[in-house]
């Protein structure tokens, strides 16, 4: 029985080292076919599409970013504007209360110093420094 | 192999010479498994369009690991392949040897065969007729076994990787299917020689009725 399966191997052997036919056509054909697929056009358009994302998607992140910049740059400035003419108006007020009683005293609408700048505008020890002095 | 592999496989995804390389390296082996399997050239081909065309939409897939090359990657699509064509061809017709004998005698036979082992045509013929009948009586599953082992020269690990088995379980597989085949080489050949037998007494029965009437005559 063993020489049988050692003949059906040697067999398989001999027939296995047989060369199979070559088929040219057929292999260039389909080379041809395969790599002119739509698989590779998919493939070639999503790099085109990554390529185009790696250089946008930080071109955006750097655009948001600069007009995050200018919006908070331009509120600060605005703010900054904003407190010069309080601090006037208020110093006009006082020198206009001190020196004549007879003018007509304007009245200014306090909704306009409930703001916290116009706090810190209030609490500025001018008058206070002035009025030591005087004493 | 010669080319990277690696590198290959990671670039064959979107470049269509990396798959060329790939390609190249493996069409003659993939043709040559369905060609030793199916037996028919034309249809080997189609296999082997469709075992390429699968391996291209699905090589996003392929994970390199150590134990699963490409080689036994690209198989089992070939293995896969096979066995639809098998399932689709037993719903679609049935031909028996007997039935159309020169289907099985233009593909499975080459003249150039028995000029390349050395030996008598007609005694490779047969040799070749019985072994390919043979093997058609074993499942599919040992038959793509033996023709991964003993056609397109894998080794075991390599079998084992593209059949999704053990190595052990291969190994029993080869065993039992070479067992196999020489029981029915031998139920064969003895069926052969019965027939002979048969033949043969039936001649003397007609020579030994023949005779008194020749006497007679």
């Amino acid at each position: 029985m063993s020489s049988i399966l050692n003949q059906i191997e040697e067999m398989l052997e001999r027939l296995g080292s047989i060369q199979t036919p070559e088929e040219t056509a057929h292999r260039y054909e389909l080379r041809r076919e395969l790599l002119c697929s739509r698989y590779f056009n998919k493939s070639i358009e999503q790099q085109k599409w990554n390529r185009l994302m790696t250089f946008t998607v930080p071109l955006f992140a750097g655009g948001a970013l600069v007009v995050v910049f200018t919006i908070a740059s331009v509120t600060i400035n605005e703010s900054s504007q904003t407190e010069s003419p309080i601090v006037s108006r208020s110093s006009q007020m006082i020198t206009a209360s001190t020196e004549t009683f007879d003018s007509k005293i304007e009245l200014i609408n306090s909704d306009q110093f409930l703001s916290p700048v116009d706090e810190m505008v209030k609490f500025v020890p001018v008058h206070t420094a002035s009025f030591e002095f005087a004493q | 192999m010669a080319i990277n592999e690696k590198e290959v496989i990671a670039n064959a995804q979107q470049d269509p010479e990396a798959f060329g390389q790939l390609y190249d390296e493996y069409y003659k082996p993939i043709f040559g498994f369905m060609y030793s399997r199916t037996g028919n050239n034309e249809v080997a081909k189609d296999l082997t369009s469709e075992t390429f065309f699968q391996a291209l939409k699905n090589l996003h897939r392929f994970k390199y690991r150590e134990g699963i090359s490409i080689k036994s990657w690209l198989f089992a699509i070939a293995v896969s392949q096979i066995g639809n064509y098998f399932r689709q061809r037993a719903k679609v017709f049935e031909v028996t040897i007997d039935e159309a004998p020169e289907i099985i005698e233009r593909d499975e036979f080459r003249p150039d065969v028995a000029f390349q082992i050395g030996e008598d045509v007609e005694e490779v013929r047969n040799k070749i007729v019985q072994l390919r009948r043979v093997m058609k009586q074993l499942n599919q599953k040992q038959q793509d076994i033996i023709t991964l082992r003993f056609f397109s020269k894998m080794t075991i690990p390599d079998i084992a990787a593209t059949m999704k088995m053990k190595e052990g379980t291969i190994k029993s597989h080869i065993h039992r299917a070479i067992k196999k085949m020489s029981v029915l080489m031998i139920q064969e050949s003895n069926a052969i020689q019965e027939s002979n037998e048969s033949t043969k007494s039936a001649q003397n029965v007609y020579v030994f009725h023949s005779e008194p009437n020749r006497r007679n005559a």
